[in-house]
């Protein structure tokens, strides 16, 4: 039998066993079945990223505003997206974005005239691509803001272990502590900065 | 602003996210493409379900690769949102709803993109074809099919002897000898001098002659070569009031003309080649 007439024999993929790429193209290309696909696989990522950001009250208006500009704009923020990256994690980042958006119009409609609401409009709204990179330097200036509110001694605690991967030993020794003191100091400084991470990245966080 | 508790205040640490932890100390020293087997070990770390040596197998490899720590994020992230609450049914229904119905018309809407005056513009192509087909057909068969050009010279003839023919002889007293028109090597006939008149003028433009001529049929894929004599020219010049005038006319590829064709001068081989004269 011929490779072109096994191919023909093939049943169909199932939307389940499609990868984010083909199923992106079929929501692109019109695909019947597609969008609906895509919505199931996604629709519950992008309702825990809106939660996670949003005001209970306004979660689903939120959601259902997100869906409709998609479709709106031909799901121009899908052809955007740059194949071969995660998907969720662009999608997590498009929600926080369309979320700020939703927040900061209507603070504008709340608004007296003037200030530099204005002048946002002109700033130049264009995404830029993103990569594995890019999740990773919001992430890493995430942690920054995170780190620079610590107290100093849990500053350098988290320093010293994330950044400058010293042994529980050398910090003791440095912060004239004993093994123990030291494992308790170091759990609550991580616990610490990790609530700190947790409120300005909540997406990542059940 | 500080996070730190007062000492004492009793604040019981969580538990130590060791896989935020990695990914927030990812370097991006590497982007080496991950094999299953790390795949696997990444999952089974963000799933908790690694003994704790392999756990700090998959730290490290976090903490070094940028494609470890991306995977492990989104791992982490679609396991928040599983463990969160689903959607609200009669949300998803809405969103549904609009959606396929936002469906059906993007694939017809590509004829409603054309827009109001695209449609007017293609109506009018449409009708300028058509008026073209019925009117203009015609006159695009005639020009694909091509007429034939006509070349006409004027030649001045010094010996007129071989215009001569026995026919031409009257005795008195009897009738002028009529051979069949079959018999005879030349055709007299009448024209229209304001067709001899548009011939030399523009002969390309002028296939009025063309009736008058032996053997010349209807064909006007055919060249014409047509000689008219410099006295038949100037028989015209001389009487422009004429309406009609006797012409002799031969059709120089026949045979029995060969004689003539010395006295015209060189006859393309193509095509065919006539001598208007006057008739004695």
């Amino acid at each position: 039998m011929r490779l072109q007439e096994l191919i023909l024999l093939k049943p169909p993929l199932q939307p389940s066993e499609l990868s984010d790429i083909e199923l992106v193209d079929g929501v692109l290309g019109g695909v019947p079945g597609a969008v609906e696909a895509f919505y199931r696989r996604h629709s519950r990522l992008i309702y825990h990223c809106i939660r996670s950001r949003a005001d209970r009250q306004d979660v689903d208006d939120i959601f259902q505003a997100f869906f409709e500009r998609m479709m709106k704009r031909d799901y121009r923020i899908l052809q955007l997206w740059q194949r071969g990256t995660s998907l969720p994690l662009y999608l997590s980042k498009v929600v926080r974005n369309f979320v700020i958006d939703f927040h900061r119009s209507r603070r504008r409609r709340e608004e007296p005239v003037g200030g530099t609401m204005e002048l946002e409009p002109l700033a130049g709204s264009q995404p830029e691509p993103m990569t594995a990179v890019t999740h990773l330097k919001e992430l890493r200036k995430v942690g920054i803001r995170a780190w620079s509110v610590l107290e100093p001694r849990d500053r350098r605690l988290v320093c010293d272990r994330l950044h400058r991967d010293l042994d529980n030993d050398t910090m003791a020794s440095r912060l004239k502590l004993s093994a123990g003191a030291l494992r308790t100091a170091m759990s609550r400084a991580q616990s610490r900065y990790l609530l700190q991470v947790r409120s300005l990245a909540p997406e990542f966080f059940p | 602003m500080t996070a730190r508790p007062s000492e004492g205040s009793g604040e019981q640490p969580e538990t130590v996210d060791e896989v935020m932890l990695a990914v927030l100390s990812n370097r991006r020293r590497s982007a080496a493409s991950l094999t299953p087997q790390q795949e696997q070990l990444l999952d089974d770390w963000v799933a908790n379900r690694l003994a704790p040596d392999n756990a700090a197998r998959a730290a490290d490899l976090v903490k070094q690769n940028i494609l470890a720590a991306e995977r492990v994020l989104e791992r982490r992230l679609q396991q928040a949102a599983e463990r969160g609450p689903s959607v609200p049914e009669n949300l998803a229904a809405r969103v549904i709803a609009a959606s396929s119905m936002s469906n059906a018309p993007s694939r017809s809407g590509r004829w409603r993109s054309l827009g109001r005056w695209r449609w007017t513009a293609i109506i009018g192509a449409v009708a300028l074809a058509s008026i073209f087909l019925l009117v203009g057909r015609p006159i695009l068969q005639r020009a694909m099919q091509g007429e034939a050009p006509i070349q006409v010279a004027v030649a001045t003839i010094s010996n007129r002897d071989a215009l001569f023919e026995p026919s031409d002889i009257r005795m008195r007293g009897t009738s002028p000898p009529q051979g069949q028109p079959g018999d005879q090597r030349f055709r007299d006939v009448e024209v229209p001098t304001s067709i001899l008149r548009a011939l030399l003028a523009a002969p390309a433009a002028s296939r009025a002659i063309q009736p008058y001529l032996p053997n010349a049929g209807a064909d006007e894929a055919q060249p014409l070569h047509i000689i008219v004599d410099a006295a038949l020219k100037q028989r015209l010049e001389a009487d422009p009031g004429r309406e009609r005038i006797p012409v002799r006319i031969y059709d120089l590829a026949a045979q029995r003309n060969s004689d003539l064709r010395g006295i015209v001068g060189r006859v393309p081989a193509s095509g065919k080649a006539y001598l208007l004269t006057l008739k004695p």
